[in-house]
């Protein structure tokens, strides 16, 4: 049965946690020379989640059983699976800063992916996996404006994308608003799709 | 003027105040109250209220008060939005 971490696990993990954020911190971000192709980028990622449950049947431990590092660690071994595909890698970060309401950011000037880290409380790791994919799928919107040479996107959608992150609305001035504009809904449905394919596709 | 004093960008100010204009009754006459003489309304939606949508999920005042008018209009949509969380772009 899955479980969630008591709060003194909780606080004995905070004592190891200083290691692995500053490991995520010195990280640098690599941007990819490749062409993203947008259908590899997908079965990429949906085979990333099946690969990330499958695993974990072997694994020792298993995700809901291992602290809060080793969750830190498998999840960015699934992030580095298909990060490349996105255009960006090695821009993973776990913040403790971070409102309980705010699961993840994707930030288009640093390009990088900011995790709040209480997600890895959760035995259970589909919000967290779903996190990562949808700041990811940000990620490759940002990289297909940027670069629309090197992505198989359309113009049209590209153009609706870049008129977003120009014009785009954070959820503390209209909640609506944001959680429909175009490129929240796609990173919404694409984080939610890739997670029910690659856990359909389970042998 | 109570868009601007609340950092609305301005691409956002006709479309939010047209939303104003057209919030439903219930919630339009506790705006009406709140913009008059800063009273906070005290209503609960599917467990929402303006206060811990201010302090959960740092809105706006004006914020509040769409996302009650969405959660009166289509409380299903609203609350799985915001039972998901916040995944943004930090801009």
């Amino acid at each position: 049965m899955l479980e969630e971490l008591s709060q003194l696990e909780w606080i004995q993990n905070e004592e190891q946690m200083g290691s692995w954020r500053d490991w995520f911190r010195d990280s640098s971000v690599t941007v990819t020379n490749d062409f993203c192709d947008v259908d590899e980028f997908e079965s990429r990622t949906s085979w990333s989640v099946q690969n990330f449950l499958e695993r974990d049947i072997f694994r020792e431990p298993t995700y809901s059983e291992s602290t809060i590092e080793q969750r830190a660690e498998y999840i960015k071994d699934f992030h580095e699976n298909f990060s490349a595909m996105s255009g960006y890698s090695g821009n993973l970060h776990f913040s403790d800063t971070m409102e309980p309401n705010n699961l993840g950011a994707f930030n288009p000037l640093t390009k990088r992916i900011d995790l709040n880290a209480d997600l890895l409380r959760d035995a259970d790791p589909r919000q967290v996996m779903e996190t990562v994919m949808h700041e990811s799928r940000h990620a490759f919107q940002d990289f297909a404006i940027n670069n629309p040479e090197k992505v198989s996107v359309d113009r049209d959608t590209i153009k609706t994308w870049k008129y977003n992150f120009d014009h785009y609305i954070r959820p503390e001035f209209d909640y609506e608003a944001y959680y429909y504009q175009p490129v929240e809904a796609d990173a919404n449905e694409f984080a939610t799709r890739m997670y029910e394919e690659g856990k359909n596709h389970l042998a | 003027m109570l868009l601007c004093s609340q950092d609305y960008p301005e691409y956002m100010l006709e479309q939010t105040a047209n939303k104003i204009e057209r919030l439903s009754p219930k919630i339009a006459s506790l705006f009406e109250v709140w913009a008059d003489d800063g009273t906070e309304p005290q209503i609960n939606i599917c467990g929402y209220t303006y206060s811990n949508l201010i302090k959960g999920f740092g809105m706006k005042p004006i914020a509040a008060f769409l996302a009650l008018d969405w959660l009166l209009r289509e409380p299903e949509e609203a609350s799985a939005a915001l039972k998901r969380g916040i995944r943004k772009l930090n801009i």
